[in-house]
């Protein structure tokens, strides 16, 4: 009896032991993403991977700050996508980049308010809107714009503001109907098919242009999928992905 | 519809797993020595150190292990010296990190278990002129049978649970240290509710059977 069961637990940890090791794949690479580019990149990585059968591209999203704070701590990450120019070129001070940064997508901000009856327009932020929520001007890229717009458009910051760790967090935090209206990034509104009247698109004058960059990490330096991907991510075919998902190039 | 990736999960079960075997071939030495030692004030230190991650926040104690693991500090240096290989961001790290986490869930159960037994059933083997590490092996571990089942458990349950450590030290990486707690919030922020829901529900299951398990135990010991 004893044995019996014995001999049933072990085979449960080989059977689990083993799951890991079946899912090798010689060609796998890690891309770090800055969470207002992973829906975009998926599109990127299921058209990548149908024309390069060997490469296995795996994600991992995050702030662009907490992805920067991995990296210098030896992630193993062969490529990060950011949100802004100003990560990569920090790294590139490290000297922990293989090329230059690429400028692959130009972010735009709007203004969301779910199920809005006016038009939406400047003033409408100084009437009562309980709860806006932005990203973290701190963390993310995306945040430390719209901190610039506030300014530019004179509104003080209250303490019913709802902070985002990331944009995704943003949108998550007005899609479930905890926050009336919020700052988020134009992709995100085209991704979920918003209907124009709920959203503002926030005039360029207003904010500094956030230039997204993606660079080629150290750890990629024989490993010809993530070159591959790198120079893939310049091609017209990705561009025109990027630009339908609401960035301009 | 997307399919759903349960790479996580197993990875997950794999971390728990792991970690309870590695915490119960520590946790039973460490016990006893507790268990047998009067109150003084290592003995105070010591439980002290090992009750600390029940205290402090998990961001923390991630905090530090992320500190430690790199390599140009002391744990990283050792571990790539030995192996090869970096600690941070990688399984091995997480299975560290999981273990000073859950060690006070392994180490009080036993350690009441051994408590429990008194000297009675230890002296009645020395009288009979058994070896020491006899009596541990043949009387005290399966009188204390309960007691680390329950640990065991507890220890499982928890690494399954684990947010906030294997976020700072795992790093979100698919395949690698993307456990099921992070691939949910990952799931989340995509507003892919779909995959969250079943991976969620699949998630609470196994852990409603882990606690049924554990309750029938305590049940059939007060009987």
């Amino acid at each position: 009896m004893i044995k019996n069961k014995f001999i049933k637990i072990l085979l449960i940890i080989l059977i689990l032991l083993k799951l890991n090791i079946c899912n090798a794949k010689d060609n796998k690479i890690i891309i770090a993403v800055s969470s207002n580019f992973l829906i975009t990149i998926k599109k990127i990585k299921s058209k990548f991977e149908h024309e390069h059968k060997k490469c296995n591209l795996l994600i991992s999203s995050d702030s662009t700050a907490n992805i920067y704070t991995k990296i210098i701590n030896e992630a193993p990450f062969h490529l990060f996508i950011s949100a802004d120019k100003k990560h990569p070129l920090l790294l590139e001070k490290k000297n922990m980049i293989l090329y230059k940064p690429v400028t692959y997508a130009i972010g735009k901000i709007v203004l969301w308010i779910p199920n809005s009856t006016n038009k939406i327009k400047k003033k409408i932020i100084r009437t009562n809107y309980k709860n806006l929520s932005i990203s973290n001007p701190k963390l993310s890229p995306y945040g430390e714009k719209t901190a610039i717009i506030l300014k530019n458009l004179k509104i003080k910051s209250k303490s019913d503001f709802i902070y985002g760790c990331n944009i995704s967090q943003t949108f998550n935090f007005i899609l479930s109907k905890n926050s009336e209206i919020g700052f988020i990034a134009l992709s995100q509104v085209i991704n979920h098919n918003i209907k124009k009247k709920d959203f503002w698109k926030i005039p360029q004058y207003l904010y500094p242009i956030i230039e997204q960059t993606l660079v080629l990490l150290d750890n990629s330096k024989n490993n010809k999928c993530a070159n591959d991907f790198f120079n893939y991510m310049k091609s017209e075919e990705v561009k025109n992905i990027i630009h339908i998902s609401g960035y301009k190039i | 519809m997307q399919s759903i990736n349960f790479q996580p999960l197993y990875l997950s079960l794999q971390l728990a797993l792991i970690s309870t075997i590695l915490l119960i071939l520590i946790g039973i030495p460490i016990s006893w020595w507790l268990s047998q030692t009067k109150q003084n004030k290592t003995k105070i230190i010591i439980e002290t150190i090992i009750a600390l991650p029940l205290v402090i926040p998990p961001t923390i104690l991630g905090f530090y292990l992320l500190l430690l693991f790199n390599q140009h500090n002391i744990l990283g240096k050792i571990w790539f010296i030995i192996i090869g290989t970096k600690l941070a961001f990688s399984f091995p790290g997480l299975v560290i990190a999981s273990c000073i986490y859950s060690l006070p869930f392994i180490i009080q159960p036993i350690q009441l278990a051994f408590e429990k037994l008194g000297k009675r059933p230890i002296e009645q083997a020395l009288i009979l002129q058994q070896s020491k590490i006899k009596i541990f092996f043949k009387i005290i571990i399966p009188l204390s049978k309960t007691g680390i089942i329950t640990g065991a458990i507890l220890t499982f349950a928890h690494t399954l649970g684990e947010f906030g450590v294997v976020l700072m030290v795992g790093g979100n990486i698919p395949g690698k240290t993307q456990v099921i707690s992070i691939a949910i919030y990952e799931l989340v922020e995509e507003l892919n509710y779909n995959s969250t829901h079943i991976l969620s529900i699949i998630t609470i299951a196994i852990s409603s059977l882990i606690l049924i398990a554990l309750f029938s135990l305590n049940n059939k010991k007060t009987k």
